[in-house]
C-alpha cells in the first residue's frame, strides 16, 4: 500500500476524477455530460435490443406440422411405415397407431429404420432405438417422442407432430 | 527551401531555348509531384541505395509488416513456422475465390446444390475455384491452430503480447465459424446434417439455448432462412469482423515485438 501511495498520480487518472469532481459539483458541464452519456447508453442498449430482436423470425415458412397419411386399412397390423420427409414412423399395434417423431435426441439427426433388426439407428451418432422409439444404445439421453395420431372426419389418419403425447396413447380404428 | 529550388530550377531552365521552357518545365514539375508523391507513401527517396532501400522498408508497415527488430534466433523459419502468414495468405485466397465462386452461388434452397454441382462440372475451371476455396479453407484451419501452438510454445502469449493473444483467439474463433457457415453453402446431406447437429448442441446452451438455435437458423428446421443466414454471415460478416481483427492482430505484431528480450 505505502509503495502505491508513494507513485505519482498518473495524468489520466487527474482528468477523470476532475471530471467527477465537477459531475458531483452538478456544474452545467458535469450535467450535460450526464444527460449526454444516459442518452448514449440509451440509444446503445435500444440498438442491442432491436438488432437481437431483428435476427428472431416472427413467421417462418416451414411446412405444415400436421400431415395426412392415407386411411387406416393401408396399414397392416405390426407394420412400421416411414415418411422420411416428414421425419415420422407410423406403427399399427393390434391396439391402434401411434407415430414417432424421428428426431434423434441426440443432436436431430433422422434416425433410419431396420426392419431386419426392427430397431432405428441414427446415422449420426450411432443412437439406437426399439420400434416403439424407446432408446437402448449410444449417445441419445431419452426415447423419441410419441406424436399425435388422429382419425380425420373423413375417415384417414393424420400425423400432427406439433402435439408430443404420451409413449401409450393409441388411436384405434 | 522554395526559393532555392525556385531559383534551381530556374537556373536549370536557362539552359534550353525560350520555346522550350514550357515543356522542360512541365516535365520537372511532373517528376516533383511525382517525388512528393512517392515520398508522402514510402517516406524516403527512391531506393537508389542499399541505405535508403532499408530505411524504405522498415519505416513502411506495407512493405514490413515485422517489427524491426528481433532476436537473430527468431530470424529463422523453424520459429515461427510462418504459420500466422500462411494463414494471412489462406484468408486473401479464400477471400478472393469466394468472391468469384459468388458469380455463380444463390444461397436458396432451390439452387444452391445445383449451383455448386455447375461450379464443378459447367463452368469452366468452376471446379479450381471452388476446391481451392474448399482445400484452402481446411488449410486454414489446420494452420490457424497450428499458428496458436506455436505462439503458446513459444511462449509468445505471455505480457506485454496477452491482448494480441486474445485477439488471436477471437480470430480462431471466427476461422472456425467462417468453416462452420460455409459448411452449409454446398447445400448436400454432409452440410444439412453437419448444421443439424451443430445448431443441435447450440441449444444445449444455457439460459437462451433454443432460441440462439431458432434465431441462427431462422425457423425451426433446416431450410431456406437458414442458408441465407449462413450465407450472409459467411460472405460478409464475419470476413469483415476477422479483417478488422486482422489489421489490430499484425499492427500490434509490429509494436510488440516479438517473444524474448532483445
Amino acid at each position: 500500500m505505502s509503495a502505491a501511495s508513494s507513485e505519482p498520480i498518473p495524468e489520466w487518472r487527474k482528468e477523470i476524477n476532475a471530471a467527477l469532481v465537477e459531475m458531483r459539483a452538478f456544474s452545467r458541464r458535469g450535467f450535460f455530460t450526464l444527460v449526454g452519456l444516459v442518452v448514449f447508453s440509451v440509444a446503445n442498449l435500444a440498438a442491442l435490443v432491436l438488432s437481437l430482436r431483428f435476427v428472431i423470425p416472427n413467421v417462418t415458412y416451414d411446412e405444415s406440422l400436421l400431415f395426412k397419411a392415407g386411411v387406416p386399412d393401408d396399414y397392416p397390423i405390426g407394420s412400421t411405415t416411414i415418411f422420411s420427409d416428414k421425419r415420422v414412423a407410423l406403427n399399427r399395434d393390434a391396439d391402434g397407431f401411434y407415430a414417432i417423431s424421428l428426431i434423434c435426441t441426440h443432436l436431430g439427426c433422422t434416425p433410419r429404420w431396420f426392419q431386419s433388426d426392427a430397431m432405428f439407428r441414427c446415422p449420426c451418432h450411432g443412437s439406437r432405438y426399439l420400434r416403439d422409439g424407446v432408446r437402448f444404445y449410444g449417445p441419445a439421453p431419452r426415447p423419441m417422442d410419441v406424436v399425435k395420431v388422429g382419425l380425420a372426419p373423413d375417415g384417414s389418419l393424420f400425423v400432427d407432430r406439433s402435439k408430443i403425447v404420451a409413449r401409450t396413447d393409441r388411436q384405434p380404428v | 527551401m522554395a526559393q532555392t529550388t525556385t531559383s534551381a530550377r530556374d537556373q536549370y531552365l536557362q539552359k534550353y531555348p525560350v520555346f522550350l521552357r514550357p515543356a522542360v518545365l512541365m516535365v520537372i514539375l511532373s517528376i516533383e509531384i511525382g517525388v512528393q508523391l512517392w515520398k508522402s507513401v514510402f517516406r524516403h527517396g527512391l531506393p537508389l541505395t542499399d541505405k535508403i532501400a532499408t530505411r524504405t522498408a522498415l519505416t513502411n508497415y506495407w512493405l514490413h509488416a515485422h517489427p524491426p527488430r528481433i532476436r537473430k534466433s527468431h530470424m529463422k523459419f523453424s520459429y515461427t513456422f510462418c504459420l500466422g502468414g500462411i494463414s494471412f495468405f489462406l484468408f486473401v485466397l479464400l477471400t478472393i475465390t469466394g468472391l468469384f465462386l459468388m458469380f455463380y452461388y444463390v444461397p436458396s434452397v432451390q439452387y444452391a446444390y445445383q449451383n455448386m454441382k455447375d461450379l464443378q462440372y459447367a463452368v469452366s475451371f468452376g471446379i479450381v475455384m471452388r476446391n481451392l476455396h474448399r482445400w484452402g479453407a481446411h488449410a486454414m484451419v489446420i494452420t490457424v491452430w497450428l499458428h496458436m501452438c506455436r505462439v503458446f510454445y513459444t511462449g509468445s502469449y505471455k505480457p506485454p503480447r496477452e491482448f494480441n493473444w486474445g485477439i488471436g483467439v477471437t480470430l480462431l474463433l471466427m476461422t472456425l465459424l467462417l468453416s462452420f457457415t460455409g459448411y452449409l453453402l454446398p447445400w448436400d446431406q454432409l452440410s444439412l446434417w453437419a448444421v443439424t447437429v451443430g445448431t443441435n448442441m447450440a441449444k444445449y446452451a444455457p439460459i437462451a439455448g433454443p432460441q440462439t438455435r431458432f434465431s441462427m437458423l431462422g425457423s425451426y428446421t433446416v431450410g431456406n432462412a437458414t442458408i441465407l443466414r449462413f450465407y450472409v454471415v459467411h460472405v460478409l460478416g464475419l470476413p469483415l469482423l476477422a479483417s478488422i481483427a486482422m489489421m489490430v492482430h499484425f499492427w500490434r505484431v509490429r509494436k510488440d515485438g516479438f517473444s524474448g528480450n532483445l
